[in-house]
């Protein structure tokens, strides 16, 4: 028995298995989130996880007595560059108020002629009483402040509810500030201080 | 401990908004102050005199999953934009009339395509300018009023505007000047006269008794 030296063939070099994993995990992980991002909300929102997009809860025509009526408020009250949209809201027996103060359009303050009578009231009071006595049936009050190129400068929203409980003065002017929603990233986009906002996180 | 320059942040965004709203004058400022100043204090960003300026990162972050997750708030501030595709379409639907141009009024409901006035709209060119045709699009603009009401719309609220904007839309073709005796487009105006009075008398119907034929049949 002869021992043959054989010669030991070459360990074969090890793929770049590594490499490979190395590249899927981050795409994977990136196909993931971007899956997450873009197509998560109109998933839940077919499964009606999430709510519906703006574009189809308000994808109606706008009721035409009714948003002539709310801005027949402001007319009446000699505020001018004022208009708003009342929307039917999509499987709701309700609509939305959207009132739009415009620079743009020639709006100078809810108190153009500085009677110093409390105009955001009588407004607010003049909006529960139309939609009372008109039926309008509103779910929610949203104002949109737009500036004299008529970009948005900043909105707000406010239930109805609220709306009427301020109006027949069972809250107060405070508090029901205190409860109405701001749209506080559109505001701080229009400010343009999200880099600012980076620096506090 | 808060920065001077994380104070100045926040006094920024408390008080930009009002700042930067040139246009608006005495009242609307004082206003706007106070929303702001009891917003702020509701969403914890100013606590007994002091500003906390960390928090705008929570009320930033809980506006931002809102967006995503389409809450309440969120569809209606977004409503704002859908606001603005009303005006665009209207404006479109106005040129194309003007115009004679058919192609803004589609483009006009392609923004809006369950808007029924820019189906009548349509109809309406489509009848004076293409030898009264137009059958089609009035189709689809009761079909959409019809679906309105199957979810709940008013149907005589709903019918009386809908007939208000046709007689008026139908008034307006109707005044048209056709300098060249147009026979197609005097033609369609003849018949636009027609239909418009029985649209008045439906409409009579509904002011003077609350009745709509139409509403009765979809009662049925």
């Amino acid at each position: 028995m002869s021992e043959s030296v054989q010669n030991p063939t070459p360990p074969k070099k090890k793929r770049g298995r590594g490499c490979i994993t190395c590249l899927l995990i981050p795409l994977v992980t990136v196909l993931c989130l971007a899956g997450a991002i873009f197509l998560g909300p109109k998933l839940a929102g077919w499964l009606g996880i999430f709510g519906m997009e703006a574009q189809e809860a308000y994808e109606a025509a706008p009721d035409l007595a009714a948003s002539e009526s709310l801005t027949e408020t402001f007319a009446e009250l000699g505020i001018p560059g004022v208009r708003v949209y009342v929307i039917p809201i999509k499987g709701e027996p309700t609509q939305g108020a959207f009132i739009i103060l415009d620079a743009s359009a020639g709006y100078k303050g809810m108190d153009p002629l500085n009677s110093n009578n409390n105009a955001f009231l009588m407004i607010m009071k003049d909006i529960t009483a139309r939609n009372r006595n008109e039926n309008i049936r509103l779910a929610h009050v949203t104002v949109d402040y737009r500036d004299e190129e008529g970009n948005t400068a900043t909105a707000f929203t406010a239930d109805q509810d609220l709306v009427e409980r301020f109006s027949d003065g069972l809250i107060t002017q405070q508090e029901f500030f205190a409860q109405i929603e701001i749209d506080v990233m559109h505001t701080l986009r229009y400010l343009g201080i999200d880099g600012m906002l980076e620096e506090i996180r | 401990m808060k920065t001077t320059k994380q104070k100045f942040i926040l006094i920024l965004i408390l008080s930009l908004p009002i700042l930067l709203l040139s246009a608006c004058e005495g009242s609307d400022l004082d206003l706007l102050e106070m929303a702001f100043e009891a917003w702020a204090e509701e969403e914890g960003l100013y606590e007994d005199g002091e500003y906390k300026p960390e928090h705008i990162v929570e009320v930033a972050v809980g506006d931002f999953l809102g967006k995503i997750t389409n809450t309440e708030e969120s569809v209606r501030f977004d409503g704002i934009a859908v606001v603005r595709d009303i005006d665009a379409a209207d404006a479109l639907a106005k040129e194309a009339k003007e115009e004679s141009d058919e192609e803004k009024i589609k483009e006009a409901i392609k923004l809006r395509p369950y808007d029924w006035r820019l189906r009548e709209q349509h109809a309406a060119l489509t009848f004076f300018e293409d030898d009264m045709d137009g059958g089609e699009e009035i189709m689809d603009s009761n079909a959409i009023i019809k679906d309105q009401i199957k979810n709940g719309a008013d149907c005589l609220n709903l019918r009386t505007q809908q007939l208000e904007y046709r007689v008026e839309l139908m008034q307006e073709y109707i005044e048209i000047e056709n300098p060249d005796n147009n026979p197609g487009q005097l033609l369609s105006q003849y018949e636009m006269k027609k239909d418009q009075l029985s649209y008045q008398e439906e409409l009579q119907d509904i002011y003077a008794n609350g009745h709509s034929s139409y509403c009765a049949r979809m009662n049925k």
